[in-house]
């Protein structure tokens, strides 16, 4: 996939884990596993701004690309 | 309304399928040993009288209508037929295939209810389910035209007189063959809604 995902990037900046994101964010460890791991479709709008407002980031830094 | 409704079909299709069966397993086999001592078998045949004669008048009690005849009236032939290694056969097959069929249904629906007891009806299994009935369906009705063309052919041989007065009836299934076709469209909308629901888990 083009996109990738920084989100290991941005919880180590936050030194926070997995399971402290998923329980504020709002989302299960299953899928917040899935997307730190790029194996997820897509990401809601509502997702990524909750994810956003914990880690106080920007879309930017959770989200890239790569040029196949 | 609608889980009720969904309730009692489930509680009648469940009926059918812990009653039915060793109900249709016992009948069965009373039936094929009293033919078998028997020694012949009453075959229905469906068939249209042509002509009826010999009727008795009937007036009409108003102005407007007027008694004019019977023509084509739906009729069933019933013929003794000595059973012979072929008859048995032929009898055996086609109920067997016919049981097989019916059951395949009843299973298949039961199957279906239950995922929508479970809360997951958009399921790939139920896309094949609705495909199965689809089909055993369209082969019911299939088998049950085979058996008309074959009494069409087979019989007037033996029975010289009867073409002049019956016509024996040839099973289309129109409206079983509409019922799969619905049936068949209602599988590839299920099987739409399971990638629609796959896709969309499969966003967080």
């Amino acid at each position: 996939m083009a996109i990738i995902i920084n989100l290991d990037v941005e919880m180590a900046k936050n030194k926070m884990s997995l399971t402290e994101l998923a329980t504020r964010v709002g989302i299960s460890m299953t899928n917040l596993s899935l997307l730190k791991t790029g194996k997820v479709k897509g990401i809601r709008f509502e997702t990524l701004e909750a994810i956003c407002r914990v880690l106080n980031c920007k879309p930017g830094d959770i989200l890239d690309i790569t040029a196949e | 309304m609608n889980r009720l409704f969904i309730k009692i079909l489930k509680f009648v299709v469940n009926a059918a399928w812990y009653i039915f069966i060793p109900l249709m397993g016992i009948v069965s086999v009373v039936i094929a040993v009293k033919i078998w001592q028997m020694g012949y078998l009453i075959w229905d045949i469906p068939v249209y009288i042509k002509q009826v004669n010999n009727l008795p008048a009937i007036q009409s009690s108003g102005a407007s209508f007027q008694y004019l005849g019977l023509n084509n009236a739906a009729a069933v032939l019933k013929v003794k037929v000595k059973l012979t290694p072929l008859l048995v056969a032929n009898v055996v097959i086609f109920f067997s295939a016919s049981m097989f069929l019916l059951f395949g249904i009843l299973h298949q629906l039961r199957k279906i209810l239950n995922s929508l007891k479970a809360n997951t009806p958009f399921a790939f299994e139920n896309v094949r389910r609705l495909r199965l009935i689809s089909l055993f369906v369209f082969m019911m009705t299939v088998l049950q035209f085979i058996d008309s063309v074959r009494n069409y052919f087979l019989l007037p041989p033996d029975f010289p007189g009867l073409a002049d007065v019956y016509r024996i009836q040839i099973y289309w299934g129109f409206q079983p063959i509409i019922i799969s076709i619905v049936v068949f469209v209602l599988s590839e909308i299920f099987r739409q809604g399971y990638h629609l629901k796959t896709d969309n888990e499969s966003f967080v």
